[in-house]
């Protein structure tokens, strides 16, 4: 009899086993983290949230344009243009789409549409292909040759630009741009020459730039690499065994890989940090082991005419003036 | 006992027909996409052709090693026949071609950082006046 019991129990038992499995629950045990996909499917979520059409904001699209709104720009062209290029940007919490809309170009003729994650200017990228999650390959997405495919392209940062040539007058396309909240700002540029942020790297091992592309005055007010108490009090030049630290670079380009380093920080911070820099970009980059959480907070402001003046005059600071 | 089995057969005939769709959806395709097969199709496309650039380089690889051996040992290359020089020169021509197609296009424009501090300004300016304009629609909606 007890035998019997045990039989039925494990038949049960089975057959629980069977019920569940055939249920398809077992998909849950292999969807427990958060992978990228699922982030981009909270943004195709957000997508839905369509602005109703009375109040999409529509102008043309000039050949070079900067667009910092969301809204529908259509380019259309009354004579070839072979080199034009438009920017896109939002605020450094956010991260842009953008759609192609009626797309009537002759992509065997020559003409194209490609988009990039991030800004080029001069050859130079931003952010650096050091800094970005992507191989510089996929952050170029042409519409002729995935243009059926990819209906839209996510930027991973808060600027994007889309390259075009047409040869043909009368063609046109249009863009759809929306802009979306970014939970973890990695990379930024920033849209005006003053205000302040905070840099944070949530135990990832990787290296984010916050890019502000005027002289400044920049006050590093509050940093955190983790490690104060465990890490040895002894002068590192550098920052050289550090694998935690925050850069502050300077330059006339947009690469940060491309900039001279101003100065690092990584032991121990001892009071408010105050530097002007009179380069035509300044960085914060923090470089991030993936061990601890890494924040560091800063202001800045832009250098008026005459503080720009006597650091011109200075021989010590004056390596953003060398070029 | 003899149901039980029977019950056993039984139920997971008919569950199988309930089997969940989304049970079976691939994973490896992003959220955003709406995964079409074509899709699919350029990211084999794609592999295939990185696969094939390796392939150009490891024929330009063989191609210097066989100018080397030439340059050493120049009689026992001459022992090979004329379809392999011909077969050689025909990889090699591909692998060229292959290779240019693999760079990626540098696109990039000449912009100075005061042109595009303007251009900052600009686009910050018509932002605001959207901002504006809407809020002074919303406001009249409101209103009426």
């Amino acid at each position: 009899m007890r035998v019997m019991e045990r039989t039925f129990r494990e038949q049960l038992f089975f057959l629980l086993l069977c019920l569940s499995v055939l249920k398809g629950d077992c998909r849950y045990i292999e969807n427990n983290d958060i992978s990228k996909d699922e982030l981009y499917s909270l943004l195709s979520a957000d997508l839905r949230r369509e602005i109703p059409d009375l109040l999409m904001y529509r102008r043309p699209l000039r050949c070079l344009d900067m667009v910092a709104m969301e809204g529908q720009f259509t380019f259309t062209a009354e004579s070839p243009q072979l080199s034009c290029a438009a920017f896109f940007m939002a605020e450094p919490t956010e991260l842009i789409t953008v759609e192609y809309d009626s797309v009537d170009i002759d992509c065997s003729g020559g003409d194209f549409i490609t988009m990039f994650d991030g800004w080029v200017m001069k050859g130079e990228k931003f952010p650096s292909s050091q800094d970005h999650p992507l191989p510089l390959h996929e952050r170029y997405v042409d519409y002729c040759s995935s243009g059926s495919v990819r209906k839209s392209v996510h930027s991973s940062q808060n600027v994007a630009m889309v390259f075009f040539r047409i040869h043909s007058a009368g063609s046109s396309f249009t863009l759809t741009v929306r802009k979306h909240i970014n939970p973890f700002p990695c990379n930024v540029i920033s849209q005006s020459p003053e205000g302040s942020y905070t840099m944070v790297i949530p135990q990832q091992h990787r290296n984010c730039s916050f890019s502000i592309i005027y002289p400044v005055a920049i006050d590093i007010s509050e940093f955190s690499l983790g490690h104060h108490n465990n890490f040895p009090k002894r002068s590192l030049p550098g920052c050289a065994e550090s694998e935690d630290y925050v850069q502050l670079l300077g330059g006339s380009g947009i690469d940060t890989s491309k900039l001279l380093p101003i100065t690092d920080l990584c032991i121990t911070f001892t009071g408010p940090t105050h530097m002007k820099i009179a380069c035509e970009n300044t960085v914060v980059r923090m470089v991030s082991s993936g061990r601890f959480v890494s924040r560091v907070s800063f202001s800045y402001r832009l250098l008026d005419s005459q503080e720009l003046q006597t650091i011109k005059l200075n021989n010590v600071e004056d390596f953003c003036f060398s070029n | 006992m003899k149901p039980v089995p029977l019950l056993l057969l039984l139920s997971s005939f008919l569950l199988s027909s309930h089997l969940h769709p989304a049970a079976g959806r691939p994973r490896s395709l992003p959220g955003w996409m709406d995964g079409s097969s074509r899709f699919q199709t350029q990211q084999t496309d794609d592999v295939l052709l990185r696969a094939a650039a390796d392939r150009a380089a490891s024929d330009l690889v063989g191609d210097n090693l066989l100018r080397l051996l030439q340059r050493r040992d120049p009689d026992r290359l001459h022992l090979l026949p004329p379809e392999a020089d011909a077969e050689e020169d025909e990889a090699l021509r591909t692998a060229e071609q292959l290779l240019k197609r693999s760079e990626d296009p540098q696109l990039s424009i000449d912009l100075t950082f005061h042109l595009l501090r303007n251009m900052i300004q600009m686009a910050k300016m018509e932002s605001q006046r959207e901002q504006a304009q809407l809020n002074r629609k919303v406001l009249d909606e409101v209103g009426k």
